[in-house]
């Protein structure tokens, strides 16, 4: 999420509208229908006995990943934070996804 | 806003020892945990991440617009986020009883252990976030909040989004 300028930071939001912007083209409006078909994905077709465990598995932890990397970049706004703190998340989701199949793929 | 930032780290580095913790329990017992899944309502979970994932759209729609000065349409956008909020406690409100109901509790084994501890600290999160987006809605109907705490709150809104689409996999979909 970008810094905002202190003085704006400090003022209450009631200023004027400037522009408006329809919802159906917003970007995170494009996000979330993604985010949306990704979880009926694995809820509802990854996970059947149809889907043999190691793909089903493998396909929906990396389906969480992006899910993750999106809610990050998009909603959070960390696409235009400092790099720094978005590399530490970004660490966070390889961590944790890398973690979780390691541990899958160790049980057998 | 950095401490926001450290917080929300600090909290999501938590819950990684969470679901690390919990996959070593389960590599000792793969045939109890994966038993006890399949005694979950995964319909329900499905439906908890679309609940979640439309409430952080339309928290992330009222930033934007409070962002660009559309500030009629910041109340609108976060009481959404406050009503998905509250769809998702009711949600998680029904499996809950539905388990107790079929005498599944905390004690139960060591897959029902976490589910309940895992799923409770995130219910915890939802009901913090849910009330303090509810304080937003109230404050930004007065025109009285600025963009650092409307930052903040959303921040920490998308954090319980993001941790719960690890947690649901974990817990419903992992065979």
């Amino acid at each position: 999420m970008p810094e905002i300028p202190e003085p704006m930071n400090a003022q209450p939001m009631n200023a004027r509208p400037v522009t408006r912007r329809p919802v159906a083209r917003e970007r995170v409006t494009i996000v979330w229908i993604g985010l949306m078909a990704a979880t009926c994905i694995s809820t509802w077709l990854l996970s059947k006995d149809a889907v043999s465990p190691r793909i089903g598995v493998l396909g929906i932890f990396l389906l969480a990943a992006i899910k993750i990397r999106f809610v990050m970049l998009d909603f959070m706004e960390l696409r235009d934070a400092p790099i720094r703190v978005r590399l530490a998340f970004e660490t966070w989701i390889v961590v944790v996804t890398g973690l979780i199949l390691g541990f899958w793929f160790a049980t057998g | 806003m950095d401490g926001v930032w450290v917080f929300i780290g600090a909290d999501a580095v938590i819950f990684a020892i969470l679901f690390m913790s919990f996959m070593k329990d389960r590599l000792k017992a793969p045939a109890l945990f994966e038993a006890s899944r399949h005694t979950l309502n995964v319909n329900l979970g499905g439906i908890d991440t679309l609940i979640l994932l439309t409430s952080s759209w339309l928290v992330a729609l009222g930033v934007g617009a409070a962002k660009r000065g559309e500030l009629d349409r910041v109340p609108r956008f976060l009481l959404g986020g406050v009503l998905t909020g509250c769809a998702f406690v009711v949600s998680k409100s029904t499996e809950y009883a539905e388990k107790f109901l079929a005498g599944i509790a905390p004690a139960t084994d060591a897959f029902y252990m976490w589910y309940f501890t895992l799923t409770g600290i995130h219910l915890a999160h939802v009901m913090v976030g849910t009330s303090l987006l509810a304080y937003l809605w109230t404050r930004a109907r007065r025109g009285s909040v600025t963009m650092t705490v409307t930052e903040c709150v959303a921040s920490f809104w998308h954090l319980v989004d993001l941790l719960w689409i690890v947690l649901f996999p974990l817990l419903y979909l992992q065979r």
